[in-house]
């Protein structure tokens, strides 16, 4: 009977651990509502780091902008002109979809993105629909602090690495990013080029120039 | 049913492994995954993950990441070091070699990998680095592996239960994180304004990083696939937990759920996220429909070959062949045993100048052709199957008689009477 006990034993433990598990992962993913709210410590605590997780892909509302790096170096002779550095990684994606590229892409995307949206939380939306001047709203929070530092630095990296490419390798002293967000014509216009759309330019400040390691 | 009654089947249910072939397939395509990223990768691990890359080792530590074994040292020879024991962890968890120990260290590389950079993941990523620990409960090396080829220590029946009690919980647990992905991303869309007017399919199709150039311009401006694609990817994720209790509606999902990922696969160009969602599809299948399905296979594909066994070099190649025919769907004889030729009511003299084959439905091949068959059913020759079979409509059967007429064949001493006049000969092509 002591085989049938420690059987026993498994199944409660196991099973309940997995129920527990569920049932958090459950409220984990659920928008914000009142049970989630009253538990939330608990929620996240058993949640983080081990099975954090986000399925929001395209949800609530799908991506439906182009964003571009734009990158301009300034060496001892000047100012180099604009350049593209998103393009280039692009095109090679859409050459070959089985290549470094598209995780390359992916990292300066998400740079771009960690940078301009900051915490994506929705928990920060909520606390800014009922409260304009909360911290949180106004984007003084400490995590969101992190998330655009660590976007505005990637997006130097990134800017160095394309100055390399464009004036030579260790040739550039600053460089500045730039971000071009261009937002495709809208579904009634389906048919025209994607010139159609609109596009505006966010400048970053002149960043130091910082070498990274040779990728390609 | 009684209480008492319903937890005694519980329980016994409970003790025996169920989904094994389910488990091994996603293992295996789980490490291959791993396998093709870092081999895609290897070019460019300096700029993502070396201690100079994008997000260079300062900022990584500073971070403070959890559990990363890439925090350990800045040496970039260590950072070459991690990434290569990562392809030999996954290479080693694909083939099933000490499965459940390779499961654990290829979850710790995978996720000390996307620690290590967290700009670089994407919901595929993230569910897998979940699943993997989830598949540590798993036997996922008992079907389609190295372990199941050796003879596996007999352990005590009460630690044997446990693991299955461990097992059947992590796949279990596997299969409920997936629900649980659809049903939430599902829910999200269906709040969302582009997925309930159903353009939500053309605005991802005109951002550059989700599309592709060759087909995204036809379907984005097509009215009909633009909202049959938006309602259908809504419908498709808030069913996918419901329609997984019934059998039927299971493989509708099954089938749904792959021409969805296919077509984002292609349509997208998300390839890899593609890839680690339907690792876990093989986990909606049964063992007792994989056996199903098997016996299928084997009625219709399964072949006799019949080699001569007196030629040393025709036990070596054959020796090879079954190696690579990891499924078994050959069976190997000589036709130099006693009774053989008899029994499938096959010539001997023929059988000696060239190796024959005898299908299910009793069609009979030889030489190349026979080679061809082979290699079809072989997983490990299936690269070389086109291969033998331009050969075999090019130069017919004259390279396989060239090879077989040179063969060396050796009269065992225990041979007697009945092959006296053998010795050492050269069997001559056929005419």
């Amino acid at each position: 009977m002591a085989r049938t006990a420690v059987v026993w034993l498994t199944i409660a433990v196991l099973g309940g651990a997995a129920g527990v598990y569920l049932l958090n992962t459950v409220l984990y993913l659920a928008p914000p509502n009142p049970v989630k709210a009253q538990w939330f410590r608990v929620v996240v605590g058993l949640q983080h780091p081990l099975f954090e997780q986000n399925w929001h892909l395209f949800a609530p509302n799908p991506i439906r902008s182009n964003f571009v790096l734009t990158v301009r170096c300034r060496t001892s002779a000047g100012v180099s002109p604009w350049q593209d550095a998103t393009m280039p990684l692009l095109a090679r994606l859409h050459r070959d979809r089985h290549s470094p590229a598209a995780r390359l892409l992916r990292v300066q995307q998400n740079a771009i993105r960690n940078f301009l949206f900051g915490d994506p939380s929705e928990w920060r939306m909520l606390a800014c629909r009922r409260d304009r001047v909360s911290p949180a709203c106004r984007r003084e929070s400490d995590a969101d602090r992190r998330i655009r530092d660590a976007g505005a630095y990637l997006l130097g990296r990134a800017a160095s690495a394309a100055c390399d490419r464009l004036v030579g390798r260790g040739r550039a002293t600053a460089v500045q990013a730039g971000i071009l967000i261009h937002q495709p014509p809208p579904w009634s216009r389906r048919h025209e080029p994607d010139a159609a759309g609109t596009t505006h330019l966010v400048r970053l400040p002149w960043a130091p120039y910082g070498a990274a390691a040779e990728g390609r | 049913m009684s209480g008492v009654a319903l937890l005694d089947r519980l329980q016994r249910w409970l003790v025996r492994e169920h989904w094994l072939t389910g488990a091994a397939l996603t293992r295996i395509l789980l490490g291959t995954w791993a396998l093709y990223y870092y081999a895609l990768h290897l070019p460019v691990r300096g700029v993502l993950w070396g201690p100079d890359g994008w997000w260079p080792f300062e900022r990584f530590v500073a971070a403070r990441p959890v559990l990363s074994v890439w925090a350990f040292s800045s040496s970039p020879a260590y950072a070459e070091a991690l990434y290569l024991v990562g392809i030999a962890v996954a290479a080693a968890y694909t083939l099933g070699w000490h499965a459940r120990l390779m499961g654990a260290l290829h979850w710790l590389a995978v996720w000390s990998l996307q620690e290590r950079n967290p700009f670089i993941g994407d919901g595929g990523d993230n569910l897998m680095r979940i699943v993997l620990l989830f598949l540590v409960l798993v036997d996922a090396g008992a079907r389609l592996s190295v372990d199941a080829r050796r003879p596996r220590r007999v352990s005590p029946l009460w630690v044997r239960e446990v693991a299955a009690v461990a097992h059947n919980v992590g796949v279990v647990l596997v299969v409920a994180q997936l629900a649980l992905l659809y049903a939430s991303t599902g829910l999200y869309k269906a709040a969302g304004e582009l997925w309930q007017n159903g353009t939500a399919l053309y605005y991802i199709l005109r951002v550059d990083e989700f599309s592709n150039p060759a087909l995204a311009a036809t379907v984005y401006r097509s009215p009909y696939l633009v909202v049959g694609g938006t309602y259908g990817t809504v419908l498709f994720e808030v069913m996918f937990p419901a329609a997984l209790f019934n059998p039927w509606t299971r493989g509708v999902l099954i089938v749904t759920g792959v021409l969805f990922h296919v077509g984002i696969a292609v349509l997208m160009g998300l390839v890899t996220f593609a890839w680690s969602m339907l690792s876990l599809y093989p986990l909606l299948l049964t063992d007792a429909q994989y056996r199903r399905a098997g016996a299928w296979v084997e009625g219709r594909w399964s072949l006799t070959v019949f080699y001569d066994g007196w030629c040393a070099d025709c036990r070596r190649s054959i020796a090879v062949l079954r190696a690579a025919d990891l499924t078994g769907l050959v069976r190997f004889v000589s036709f130099r045993e006693p009774g053989v030729a008899e029994l499938f009511a096959l010539d001997p003299r023929r059988l000696e100048r060239r190796i024959h084959s005898v299908r299910p439905d009793g069609a009979v091949r030889e030489g190349m052709d026979v080679m061809v068959q082979v290699a079809g059913r072989a997983v490990l020759l299936w690269p070389l199957a086109p291969l033998l079979a331009a050969l075999r409509l090019a130069a017919g059967q004259r390279v396989y008689d060239l090879l077989a007429a040179r063969r060396t064949v050796l009269v065992p001493p225990a041979c007697g009477n009945v092959c006296a006049a053998a010795g050492r000969r050269r069997p001559s092509p056929e005419p």
